[in-house]
């Protein structure tokens, strides 16, 4: 394998550089509007109110069906004429598509996190007096933040591995940018080594946080999200309403 | 001259079309398998990917240089040439089509004997070996119809497509940075610059004739690049076409251009090429300086 210059060198990491920024920039803001987006929508899906239910699994049923790039080219090139009339541009399209797509995935984990606090639990709440949405806050979100927080990264680690695919609709983010390098020198193999080290330096330290928080959750609270231990505010609940620890 | 080129390009558009088609027609027709004549196969002496093919890299059509027929022949000029010269060895024209950044690769890496219509450049001159000149086209700058073009300036601030791995792709880049707008294809391309989505799309003349553009050139205008517009070299404005293939295997561009010859000695060639508008022009049917 023929090593580069120094001077190919630099120019790939200028290129390459420009790229692992907007990489990471998408990346953020498209988990920030993930975990917005995955949080309203579980609690839209265990919404007293059927509209909203049904609004919930239509968006996470939907997004989930259409794969992420088939969804970037519907944005860009079948919304397209629309969507450059309101000056949206190609990042803000990716950014959506991506977030989008994301949060009906995390959707799904996180209604299942809230699901899997026992039935008993929402019944001491409730008989306290306490609302659907004062139950969610006081009651479950508590619990179910600490299992969830491990299964997030995961997210985000996908999040990072798919933002490569706005390359297809011109942003120009890391892997594009290192498309552009092997075009102008040929080097593939050396190009794309370069481009996967700096894929693994975003996402090592990712995989590495998450397993360590995993750990750390399991250690404290049990298996993640199916053993949740309960919180000192849902064992008052419970004594209060009389139920026993089998019921917990 | 910009608007004087846009005016020519309505009057060739209807010519190029119908000899896109007759060209089209003429490589299904040549694009068939195996020789059908008596003679046998010649001697090759030059390796093919996959025995029994020539495999050829293709970035999609590029009337009247190549045309990918849908039914995976290969028409236009390149059709002419490729399907004799497939023929003369006894072999079967194979598209592999691709983007054009991958089709260089594809070559360098053997999995394609031969990329069609690849400008030279230094860079590229070292992994590719490059065949006889086929045409020259010119490059252009694409905008929508009634679009004040005056040079670079006007455009200035606003999205400008270019495909990547193509010759202007790293210029506009450098030129324009985050307004340079990088797409893998050249129908991608077109079709943003026809949702507006981008303000110009630089690329050479061909596209011109290539879809979605074909389709809609009421609806565009064509400005030719002159020396200087976005710091451009002179050498990257008129561009030589040539085939390209590995350096690893010379003997089959050789091969190749001896067919040329062949075909420009029984007059074949002149025929085919006289046919093409004033725009397409070559100087010398000559390979350019090789740098494997």
């Amino acid at each position: 394998m023929i090593w580069p210059d120094w001077d190919t060198l630099a120019s790939w990491l200028e290129l390459m550089l420009a790229g692992l920024v907007v990489t990471l920039k998408l990346s953020f803001l498209t988990t920030v509007l993930t975990i917005i987006l995955g949080s309203l929508s579980a609690l839209g899906a265990v919404s007293t109110s059927r509209t909203v239910r049904i609004i919930s699994r239509v968006y996470v049923d939907l997004f989930r069906s259409v794969p992420i790039l088939a969804l970037m080219i519907i944005f860009y090139f079948g919304f397209g004429p629309w969507l450059s009339e309101w000056g949206i541009d190609t990042f803000t399209l990716a950014l959506a598509a991506l977030s989008l797509s994301s949060g009906a995935y995390l959707s799904e984990v996180y209604r299942g996190a809230i699901q899997s606090v026992p039935r008993s639990q929402w019944r001491a709440a409730e008989s306290l007096g306490l609302g659907h949405f004062a139950i969610l806050r006081f009651a479950v979100i508590p619990q179910v933040i600490p299992p969830l927080v491990p299964l997030t990264l995961n997210a985000v680690i996908s999040i990072v591995k798919n933002s490569s695919l706005a390359s297809l609709i011109t942003v120009n983010e890391l892997t594009l940018s290192g498309t552009m390098a092997v075009s102008l020198s040929f080097m593939p193999m050396q190009v794309y080594l370069l481009l996967g080290a700096m894929y693994a330096a975003i996402i090592l330290p990712l995989i590495f946080a998450a397993g360590r928080l995993e750990r750390w959750v399991n250690r404290r609270y049990g298996l993640v999200s199916a053993r949740l231990k309960p919180t000192m505010a849902m064992r008052t609940y419970a004594s209060a309403a009389g139920l026993g620890r089998r019921d917990r | 001259m910009q608007g004087t080129i846009a005016r020519r390009h309505r009057r060739l558009a209807a010519g190029i079309t119908a000899l896109a088609l007759a060209l089209a027609l003429v490589g299904c027709s040549a694009g068939t398998p195996a020789p059908t004549n008596s003679e046998p196969a010649a001697e090759m002496d030059f390796d093919v990917a996959q025995d029994g093919f020539l495999t050829i890299a293709t970035y999609g059509s590029n009337p009247p240089v190549n045309i990918d027929n849908p039914d995976g022949t290969l028409g236009g000029i390149e059709g002419d040439l490729l399907n004799s010269f497939a023929e003369k060895y006894g072999l079967q024209v194979k598209l592999q089509p691709t983007t054009f950044a991958s089709m260089i690769l594809e070559v360098q890496q053997g999995r394609a004997d031969m990329g069609l219509f690849v400008y030279w450049t230094e860079e590229r001159a070292q992994t590719l070996y490059y065949s006889s000149a086929l045409l020259k086209v010119p490059a252009v700058v694409f905008t929508e119809k009634g679009f004040d073009y005056e040079g670079p300036d006007s455009l200035a601030g606003e999205k400008i497509g270019v495909i990547v791995g193509q010759v202007w792709a790293e210029l506009m880049q450098k030129e324009l940075g985050e307004d340079a707008l990088l797409f893998q294809s050249q129908p991608q391309a077109a079709q943003a610059l026809l949702n507006g989505q981008i303000k110009g799309y630089v690329t050479g003349l061909t596209q011109m004739f290539n879809a979605p553009l074909s389709e809609h050139q009421d609806e565009i205008d064509a400005h030719e690049l002159v020396d200087g517009d976005w710091n451009m070299p002179e050498s990257v404005l008129q561009n030589t076409g040539y085939n390209v293939v590995s350096c690893e295997n010379s003997a089959l561009a050789t091969a190749l251009d001896e067919h040329l010859q062949e075909m420009i000695d029984s007059g074949t060639w002149e025929e085919t090429f006289s046919a093409l508008p004033d725009e397409f022009t070559v100087d010398e049917t000559v390979p350019p300086t090789q740098g494997c």
